[in-house]
């Protein structure tokens, strides 16, 4: 159920956005099996252009996360807006397990603490970010938390007792 | 010369019972500390160190409708005034030194209550892979009075505390037997 | 005069000074430290540390299946945990295509608002208490435990709820919680007349609060400023309607701004939002259906492989369920986007320039939840 004014929104959206990531795949999901209306793929690079592609059409960084796939991450930006009609827009990026990827931190001051976060818990480390450390966890500990490597998952051990 | 109920925390740090036994000047001394314990049950200080969810069910019982007011029992913001410290929440690693500096903050003689699940072997946090958190404050401090919930109700942490008097009077003032009986010679 | 002052190169080297405020403080709400450079009283830069609440939440949710996870989001702010608890449970329904009948949405709406109500309690008195009034923090006490008698005699708990399930609630309500909320929203309309009589016209409480911790719209926008905090500051975004969820779209209320953008104006929204509540709950009340309370589902719920994010407003702000499924009980992600997160970060932005006494009031006019941050 869009209105005229997010159909709109969202022909301007992906039009602004295949001029920033020309390379990325852009798509439209459904938003109620979803939860948001746009999402774009990428690979290794292009947040900089999409965030500021996002600022100028005044949307605000919800979160940042990453997903740890076992061979490669994937860095997810989650992008909303205040002021027009709803639209909720999804960026994945791939990145390889070694990879330092750009820090948006410039465009978005909320992204310094957002990126230590995904620093604190993946360990993956972004460039130009002024001030990476750990944010959460005690700063002498040497693991990343939410590696799916790290502790008790059910890639690390069968958890069948868990279940009553 | 024997004492009734558990080991205080106060006692001095030499065992002076043979100097008790030559020395008569001497032996009226742990009498006058019993007196000062039931003096010191009618106003306990505690240290309001609230870290998670328990931190609102500590304040519940200060408002009005439990009042723990009336009992002497007033929370203060600083370790240095206080005699109880309660603890109400979980206790991640990162927050064990602070611990630790606030009970050695705190002047002798001392009492720790542990509140909630959490504070007493790590609640609905604690599983085999769990990295964050310390299983309970006793691994840390010494405790005195545990009490389960979570988070507990006020009149729970109201009973704790009627206990922790128990046992800083050493037995003599007992509240809650004295609660219990009544409630049995009415239910009689 | 309680401006921005400026500070000149010269006097920085000599006079500054780091100064600790926390972890364990009587006005800071939970273990929060922040490490403050003063220049005498002026405060020259303010850097929150965070981490002192960490549960491993995030964690805990690859190692239990959808269901033991429940009991988790009402904990991670406790203040609104029945929004929380409705939050995950919309999360999971919409991942797995659930419809939910339409007198547990009623439900839901009605237990959602009585929460609302109790957090707003405690975070416009706590940020009075932080100021020095002590008395409306006892008067705000006395409201909330009528809540929480309330919503006790139906979820069963007074502070962290599971009250929701996937599909709808646990129990059902019946005509004692109906009217006796009916007799709660009257005497509370005429006592919030009380508050404002004691609390909003108080000379000290304008001086304090007036012109100190302004957020402006761009910084709104570029931290990510959600909730009544962002309310304050003019831009109407409140997620129940600008995203609606639930049955939301049904009821007739308004979402209260100021343009000021400064701590009096965030105690105001907060005020008024109370108002809003009461509102939504009496009409959900008249037209409380009946029916089933709970649609069927497996016992154990398989969501199909995908994504799916859930925003919902809380107390606080604009909360969102990530879950990331692979198929299976357990679920391969959840992450949680909280808003204090982003809220308490504009603290760097606004503080310099402030006394140290404002910091308290920011802070507090802030009103963040410790646990949420640190999750």
């Amino acid at each position: 159920m869009s209105t005229p004014g997010q159909k709109n929104l969202l022909e301007e959206l992906k039009n602004s956005l295949t001029q920033a990531v020309p390379e990325g795949k852009i798509e439209e999901t459904d938003y109620a099996l979803t939860g948001y209306q746009l999402e774009v793929r990428l690979d290794q690079v292009g947040m900089r252009s999409v965030a500021q592609a996002m600022k100028d059409r005044r949307f605000f960084l919800e979160t940042i996360t990453a997903l740890d796939y076992l061979d490669y991450f994937e860095l997810v930006y989650l992008y909303s807006t205040y002021y027009q009609d709803f639209c909720r827009v999804k960026v994945r990026i791939r990145i390889s397990r070694e990879a330092t990827p750009l820090s948006i931190a410039a465009i978005f001051p909320v992204a310094i603490w957002l990126e230590r976060e995904v620093y604190d818990f993946f360990g993956i480390r972004f460039q130009e970010h002024p001030d990476l450390k750990r944010i959460i966890n005690p700063d002498d500990v040497d693991y990343y938390p939410l590696l799916k490597t790290f502790g008790k998952t059910k890639f690390t051990e069968e958890i069948d007792d868990i279940l009553c | 010369m024997e004492v009734k109920g558990s080991a205080p925390i106060c006692l001095p740090s030499r065992d002076l019972s043979s100097e008790f036994k030559e020395s008569p000047a001497v032996v009226g001394f742990v009498p006058l500390q019993d007196l000062i314990n039931i003096v010191r049950v009618n106003s306990p200080w505690f240290l309001t160190f609230g870290i998670a969810c328990c931190a609102i069910e500590m304040m519940a019982p200060a408002m009005a409708r439990w009042d723990i007011m009336r009992f002497g029992m007033i929370p203060r913001g600083t370790p240095r005034q206080s005699d109880i410290m309660i603890i109400a929440g979980t206790i991640p690693h990162k927050l064990v030194p602070t611990i630790k500096t606030l009970y050695e903050q705190m002047p002798a003689p001392k009492w720790v209550i542990a509140m909630g699940n959490c504070a007493i072997s790590g609640g609905p946090f604690s599983y085999e892979g769990q990295y964050a958190i310390v299983n309970g404050a006793d691994k840390i401090i010494p405790v005195d009075i545990y009490i389960p919930g979570c988070p507990p109700r006020p009149e729970a942490l109201i009973q704790g505390l009627l206990k922790l008097q128990t046992k800083m009077s050493k037995g003599l003032i007992d509240v809650n037997a004295r609660a219990e009986k009544s409630a049995r010679r009415a239910k009689k | 005069m309680l401006n921005k002052i400026t500070i000149d190169d010269a006097t920085v080297n000599e006079r500054v000074y780091k100064l600790n405020l926390g972890p364990q403080h009587p006005s800071t709400h939970g273990v929060m430290h922040f490490i403050l450079t003063l220049d005498g009283e002026v405060v020259i830069s303010c850097e929150p540390n965070i981490g002192y609440s960490h549960r491993g939440h995030e964690k805990m949710a690859e190692n239990r299946i959808y269901e033991q996870f429940l009991p988790n989001p009402p904990r991670m702010d406790y203040l609104s945990g029945l929004i929380f608890n409705y939050g995950y449970c919309q999360a999971v329904e919409r991942l797995c295509g659930i419809e939910v009948p339409r007198r547990a949405e009623f439900i839901r709406v009605i237990t959602s608002e009585l929460n609302r109500l109790a957090s707003h309690f405690i975070g416009a008195m706590d940020f009075v208490m932080g100021l020095g009034a002590y008395t409306p923090f006892i008067y705000g006490w006395d409201d909330r435990e009528q809540i929480l008698d309330l919503l006790e005699a139906v979820a069963g708990s007074r502070l962290p709820y599971s009250y929701g399930r996937f599909g709808g609630v646990r129990n059902d309500i019946d005509q004692a919680f109906c009217d006796g909320t009916r007799r709660f929203i009257d005497r509370l309309r005429k006592r919030l007349k009380d508050y404002h009589d004691l609390v909003t016209g108080n000379i000290i409480f304008i001086k304090r609060t007036q012109n100190v911790g302004v957020i402006t719209k761009e910084t709104a926008l570029e931290f990510g400023v959600t909730g009544p905090t962002l309310r304050g500051s003019g831009i109407k975004y409140d997620v129940r309607k600008h995203e609606p969820y639930s049955i939301y779209p049904e009821f007739k209320f308004e979402i209260p701004t100021r343009e000021e953008g400064d701590c009096l104006s965030r105690y105001l929204v907060r005020m008024a939002e109370m108002e809003q509540s009461l509102n939504i709950i009496e009409q959900a009340l008249d037209r409380l259906p009946s029916g089933p309370i709970r649609a069927k589902v497996p016992r154990f719920v398989t969501p199909p492989a995908g994504e799916c994010y859930f925003a919902f407003e809380s107390a606080r702000g604009a909360v969102g369920f990530y879950i990331v499924s692979d198929g299976s009980r357990i679920p391969y992600r959840i992450k949680v986007r909280a808003p204090s997160f982003s809220n308490l970060y504009v603290m760097t932005k606004i503080c310099p320039g402030h006394f140290l006494a404002d910091v308290i009031a920011i802070f507090g006019s802030i009103d963040v939840t410790v646990p949420e941050i640190d999750r």
